[in-house]
């Protein structure tokens, strides 16, 4: 504690002019430090992201893809739909980098056609600046049909960057696709599961000029050097209550400060 | 002196406004944006999230401290920097004073025009940190010391 208020408390005319002068540490601390946190905090290390499904159109994909499909062992006694193996025909990664409610995101996507019952995309997205990784998160998407048959997903992983410039960005999508039959028996579980992995080339914002920086600080400037003046962190936010209850989260984000 | 012969119970209320003033007032310019309550850097063996450089809890439940977390191998001064910087801007805009955060930061870069200086205040707090003795942190074990975060914002 300062003593400096003991002193106004004491005598208030003679505070002006005192200053405090503590030291960088305060105490030695040889007790037990009392930290609970919420096990909310675990999850920690996934982007916001979306997905859309859809049934493969009939047309030369479809037919070329069906091409190279092959009957499924073991499916006696299911559905007829059970009986051709799971398959995945495309897949593939994007980066990229979109405008919403006027800030910039960094955007990674996976896409695949594939013939199964349920599919699952896991999207990794990583960050950087000035050619240095300050954040990667994680995105997982699945989508379950009671039917095995033609479906394509597209999944989306966004991560809120503080500024258009000076960002680079690349995704890696896991591909799954699977048979999952809703009865017990040797099927049961994700059976016939095929794997894939993709990557997308990395996408670079524009380097920050001179005039964003002075737009930014609110006025031209005389030094025409481009400086970082501020803490760029990538970080995630959990609140909760004083019962450990959560109140909000923010996801993988990387702003200034 | 006018001041002076004046009634002394005049006095007496100057002097208790002046004590009351001087507990409202922040103690120094600079606290201004410094979080209320102790601010604490322990150096942990494990940290709660996996691949953080730093976690941060604002206002962490039981006590209400505020805490920095960093890895007791591979803490560097940036990020205690970034943590305290991170904490400064919580602080300024949380406007709940019963919600809590934790803030795993991932990656960081300081500003270019960081100081030298500044950068020996949080390696001498590291350092610091790093001569007490281990104890229990929460649920694992650690070394910690107490910071006026007022004094590291300047």
């Amino acid at each position: 504690m300062c003593a400096t208020r003991w002193i106004l408390v004491l005598a208030p005319a003679l505070a002006l002019g005192v200053a405090c002068a503590e030291p960088v540490a305060v105490s030695k601390a040889p007790a037990t430090l009392d930290v609970n946190i919420p096990t909310l905090a675990l999850s920690a290390g996934t982007v916001a992201i979306s997905s859309r499904a859809d049934t493969m159109p009939d047309g030369p994909a479809r037919r070329r893809a069906a091409s190279f499909l092959s009957a499924a062992d073991g499916s006696e006694g299911l559905p007829p739909e059970f009986s051709v193996a799971p398959a995945i025909f495309r897949y593939s990664s994007y980066s990229g980098f979109f405008d919403y409610q006027g800030g910039s995101n960094a955007l990674g996507e996976g896409i695949m056609e594939y013939f199964a019952s349920h599919a699952r995309q896991t999207i990794g997205v990583s960050v950087f600046k000035g050619g240095q990784q300050v954040g990667t998160g994680r995105g997982v998407q699945e989508k379950p049909h009671f039917l095995p048959y033609f479906y394509s997903l597209a999944s989306s992983a966004y991560v809120p960057l503080g500024s258009s410039c000076g960002f680079d960005v690349n995704a890696t999508t896991q591909h799954e696709a699977w048979h999952q039959v809703p009865m017990p028996g040797p099927w049961s579980g994700e059976w016939m599961k095929n794997v894939s992995t993709s990557h997308s080339q990395q996408a670079r914002q524009p380097q920050c000029t001179r005039e964003e920086r002075d737009v930014k600080e609110g006025g031209a400037g005389g030094d025409s050097r481009i400086q970082q003046d501020e803490w760029m962190i990538c970080r995630f936010e959990f609140w909760h209550d004083q019962y450990g209850r959560e109140i909000s989260r923010r996801l993988l984000y990387c702003t200034d400060l | 002196m006018t001041f002076i012969s004046a009634d002394p119970s005049r006095l007496l209320r100057l002097f208790l406004a002046g004590a009351s003033l001087s507990l409202l007032l922040p103690s120094s310019a600079s606290s201004q944006h410094a979080p209320d309550g102790r601010t604490i850097i322990a150096l942990v063996d494990a940290l709660p999230v996996s691949d953080a450089k730093a976690v941060l809890l604002f206002r962490s439940r039981p006590t209400g401290d505020h805490i920095i977390l960093l890895p007791n191998h591979g803490a560097t001064p940036e990020a205690l920097g970034g943590a305290l910087a991170m904490l400064a801007e919580v602080a300024q805009r949380n406007d709940t004073p019963t919600a809590s955060a934790v803030i795993p930061i991932v990656g960081l870069i300081a500003p270019e025009r960081l100081s030298a200086s500044q950068r020996v205040v949080w390696q001498r707090l590291l350092d610091e940190a790093a001569r007490q003795p281990r104890v229990r942190v929460g649920r694992g074990i650690g070394q910690w010391v107490e910071v006026p975060a007022r004094r590291l914002l300047n």
